[in-house]
């Protein structure tokens, strides 16, 4: 089941994206449910039990604007997970709209063929985070979410996995486990490999991950990871 | 010695980061020990030729067309015996009776300084040439920057008056919507206002992202290529108050659109996307377009196959190579299935650091 909220004061456009939303769903045989909100305070008071997997939010709110309520999501609640699609008559955006990491943007009049294109890549987006990371270490058997890895690092022959929540432990050495993963993780020194997923910013020498982690990538690796992050799909 | 200025002139003119660094030192090596135990025994006449071998034989590690090897051959070859007539003339100059190993001592060391001299020349001949270059691709751009600007104030002035026009008969407009309103004609309705829109909107404004200088530019372009191709599209979600200088971006948009409007006008299917979006503190920008035929390339670098300007001659990636660079960013050339596919990366941090031009 994929949970899609939508929220918008114009009645009309939430109509119109449900409507939208609802063809996409038919066309692909995809099973979801819909939720409308009108402001800014009734998404805030709800979005805690809606868990939501795609948000569709207007960026010109009368009171709670929708850089507020992608605050309260991201900064208050801790939710990185829900993709956030804003809405807009204008397609000029503020920088401090960037910094909620919005999957994409949506310019009315809405499209149906836009619309399909955020549902399709912020599908693509969850299955890659749904997969799951396996390990075996003398005995020891685990596995982990792709979306919970922030980074894995590693010291004495032993690999830390950095979730938002704690730290996993096991034995084993990263050059054993960068073939097995995905391409959203990238290796950047001889003891980090990040997930770029939860990569807030990027200089050509330090990541910034979630939880305000900052990581060097060392010299010997800063050319390939441009060349990574460069030809790396972010989607359009 | 000697050896170290060959290498020298290698690096200068030839591309050199494909090439493995042991390898390399491995094959200078074997050189050396060529010229220490392998020269000495060999009559003197021959050794002017064993020059030309070793330079000739020093250009096949590296990858370029084999004319320019043997012209750089023959360059270096001929430095060498200039170098070496030189180095004969002046000694005889000033000693004739030189005995053999002084004349040998000194033959050596001035013809290292001489061919040392020639080297340092030849570099900086070249960056002169590549500066006036530069200066020209610069003179180009600004020149672009500037029509682009013109542009804008066309767009903007343009969709300015539009809805000026339509503020001014708007009562007419809601009469009219009125009437038809009261007579439940809801297609004739939407027919009415679709009109509207229509009118409202000016077709020539593709981008309006805020961003006046990539805004300016891309509707610049962008107007070119509708007019040239079919399939075109173009997004562009960045924010307004983006720290990049315009005129950076003039260099690596400017450039990359010509060269994909250029290729993709030569093909069937005439198609040209460009997307540019801001995410986690990086400019992403993606040109993707058709292309037909072959593409010209040397080393890992493409050549453009423009003919109009020859002075430009793969002077346009260049360029936008050099600008990503400056933002320590990356230049990815991809071409599959007749897409030609540029992404580019430019770290560009939330803090304005903008200076106006």
């Amino acid at each position: 089941m994929y949970r899609i909220g939508i929220c918008d004061d114009e009645k009309n456009t939430c109509m119109e994206i449900e409507k939208m939303v609802r063809e996409y769903a038919k066309q692909n045989m995809l099973e979801l449910e819909t939720y409308i909100w009108h402001t800014g305070e009734k998404l805030c008071d709800a979005i805690g039990e809606a868990r939501l997997d795609l948000l569709f939010l207007d960026i010109e709110l009368v009171t709670t604007s929708g850089i507020e309520v992608g605050r309260f999501i991201r900064n208050r609640l801790e939710n990185h997970e829900i993709a956030i699609a804003y809405i807009s008559s204008k397609s000029s955006y503020a920088m401090e709209l960037f910094k909620i990491r919005p999957v994409d943007f949506l310019i009315k009049p809405v499209r149906y063929e836009d619309v399909a294109e955020i549902i399709k890549e912020s599908l693509k987006l969850q299955r890659r985070k749904k997969q799951i990371f396996e390990y075996h270490a003398k005995g020891v058997y685990g596995k982990v979410q792709y979306k919970d890895i922030i980074c894995f690092s590693s010291d004495n022959k032993k690999i830390n996995i950095r979730t938002p929540d704690s730290v996993i432990i096991f034995n084993g050495r990263l050059r054993d486990i960068v073939s097995q993963l995905p391409e959203h993780f990238i290796q950047i020194h001889q003891s980090y490999i990040i997930n770029l997923d939860h990569m807030l910013s990027c200089t050509y020498d330090s990541v910034t991950m979630s939880g305000e982690v900052v990581l060097n990538i060392s010299q010997p690796y800063r050319k390939e990871v441009r060349r990574q992050i460069a030809e790396f799909n972010w989607g359009d | 010695m000697i050896l170290y200025i060959y290498y020298k002139y290698m690096h200068y003119f030839f591309d050199t980061d494909s090439i493995h660094f042991v390898k390399e030192i491995t094959i200078y090596f074997l050189m050396l020990l060529w010229i220490l135990f392998v020269n000495p025994t060999l009559p003197s006449h021959l050794e002017s030729l064993c020059a030309f071998l070793i330079i000739f034989l020093l250009t096949w590690q590296y990858e370029a067309k084999l004319l320019k090897k043997l012209f750089l051959t023959l360059l270096i070859y001929g430095i060498y015996v200039m170098c070496e007539m030189l180095v004969g003339y002046l000694i005889i100059l000033f000693d004739r009776n030189m005995r053999t190993d002084t004349f040998v001592t000194a033959h050596a060391i001035m013809m290292l300084i001489f061919m040392y001299l020639w080297e340092q020349a030849v570099e900086l001949v070249g960056e002169q040439i590549k500066k006036t270059r530069r200066r020209l691709a610069e003179s180009e751009s600004a020149k672009r920057q500037l029509a682009g600007y013109s542009n804008q104030m066309k767009v903007m002035k343009n969709s300015e008056e539009k809805v000026r026009g339509l503020r001014h008969d708007l009562k007419h407009h809601l009469n009219e919507l009125m009437l038809l309103a009261e007579r439940d004609q809801a297609s004739e309705i939407k027919e009415y206002i679709k009109h509207m829109d229509d009118f409202m909107t000016y077709s020539k404004e593709y981008v309006s992202s805020g961003n006046m200088d990539i805004d300016s530019l891309l509707n610049l372009m962008l107007d070119i290529a509708k007019k040239e191709l079919g399939d075109v599209s173009c997004r562009v979600s960045i924010p307004k108050d983006l720290a990049i200088e315009p005129f950076d971006l003039n260099v690596i948009l400017g450039n990359l659109l010509d060269n994909a409007i250029f290729a993709a006008k030569q093909t069937k299917e005439k198609y040209l996307k460009v997307r540019i979006s801001y995410k986690a503190g990086m400019l992403l920008i993606h040109i993707e377009n058709s292309y037909a035929g072959q593409l010209v390339k040397e080393g890992r670098r493409y050549v453009t196959t423009k003919k109009e300007d020859i002075a430009a001659h793969g002077m346009g990636i260049e360029n936008v190579r050099a600008v990503v660079e400056k933002y320590d960013g990356e230049l990815s050339i991809k071409d599959e299935e007749q897409v030609f596919q540029v992404k580019a990366v430019l770290y560009a941090p939330d803090k304005p650091r903008r200076i106006s031009p």
